[in-house]
């Protein structure tokens, strides 16, 4: 037994595939889960890019927590998802191309946290850096939905 | 009960009619790429839509007080483009459904997703009618909200998830009656 196939063939990954209702909560709360975490992401690069410019940016830090809860349940269901059907996709190269997309996301999003309060300032070099940072973490985070999305097609299954 | 049955039998009557006039199921379903771009832009819209009239409803539920609202209100386009997206693919989906026509306004969550729909049409109705939208324009940082803006913040985003919940859930509770 491989170890994908130990992955999934285990009573807990068993469970989630064949109950009724575990696998359809589990897939609404990533949804869910997506939905606070990438739209509220969405919303400080937008602001970042420029839009809404009497937001200060440093009040949207309390957006934060909101984010890290969309992450924690998405983190988890994910995982659970990932396990419960990991010979499939975790042998598609779109499910890889996704998760480097959610890792480079959350980086940028690290990064935008760590200097907020130094994007105040709304010109100059810090406000370059904030529109670029804004605009790397919607490309990112599109580029993950298409790929989410993308997992559920066979076109680019290019082996097995 | 009966004007709801007869509603969804005439409402599948004209999609199937419209079906029938324009070929649409056909051409969906001969262009592989349509569906999976559909749901890659319904998902877009979603988090759109959550980002900011979810974003928006915390703040007036009274998280992330230190941002002003009438600033704040200025991310709400995008939330309207989320919404558009979202009802143009998600009236795709049911036109250009080539294998069961109908399968969706039968669908009860479906039905679930149409209701919490209009609930959360209503709440905003009741937000802009109500001045509570003219009212909290002018709270700045830290302002408390008033509690009928409260109210329906809470309500707002109550629904949003609920919708989000019902559209997982379709193929699941699938032709429940």
């Amino acid at each position: 037994m491989t170890f994908l196939e130990l992955l999934q063939e285990n009573p807990l990954s068993t469970s989630v595939r064949e109950s009724l209702l575990m696998y359809p909560i589990i897939l609404t709360l990533h949804g869910i889960g997506m939905g606070f975490l990438v739209g509220l992401n969405a919303m400080l690069d937008l602001r970042l890019l420029g839009f809404a410019p009497a937001v200060p940016l440093p009040s949207m830090e309390r957006f934060f927590p909101v984010m890290w809860a969309g992450l924690a349940i998405n983190a988890v269901t994910g995982l659970i998802l990932l396990a419960a059907s990991a010979t499939t996709l975790l042998t598609d190269p779109v499910m890889y191309f996704k998760l480097t997309m959610v890792a480079a996301a959350l980086v940028v999003l690290g990064v935008i946290r760590g200097s907020l309060g130094r994007f105040g300032a709304s010109f100059g070099a810090a406000r370059a850096r904030g529109a670029a940072l804004g605009a790397a973490s919607l490309t990112f985070w599109t580029l993950a939905i298409v790929a989410g999305r993308l997992t559920a097609y066979t076109f680019f299954r290019f082996w097995n | 009960m009966e004007l709801l049955n007869n509603f969804i039998a005439d409402a599948v009557a004209a999609v199937l009619a419209f079906q029938r006039a324009t070929g649409f199921p056909a051409w969906v379903n001969d262009h592989s790429a349509v569906w999976p771009v559909g749901e890659i832009l319904h998902f877009v819209g979603l988090c759109l839509l959550i980002g900011a009239v979810g974003g928006f409803d915390l703040r007036l539920m009274g998280v992330a007080k230190a941002v002003p609202v009438g600033a704040l209100s200025r991310l709400l386009p995008w939330g309207v483009l989320g919404f558009v997206l979202c009802a143009a693919t998600g009236t795709m989906f049911v036109l250009g459904n080539a294998f069961a026509p109908g399968e969706y306004l039968r669908n009860v969550a479906f039905l679930w997703k149409m209701a919490f729909l209009g609930a959360a049409g209503l709440n905003l109705l009741l937000f802009y009618v109500s001045g509570t939208a003219r009212q909290v324009q002018a709270l700045g940082a830290g302002a408390e909200t008033p509690l009928l803006a409260k109210a329906v913040g809470g309500f707002s985003l109550f629904l949003w998830v609920g919708v989000i919940v019902f559209g997982r859930l379709l193929p699941t509770l699938g032709d429940a009656f």
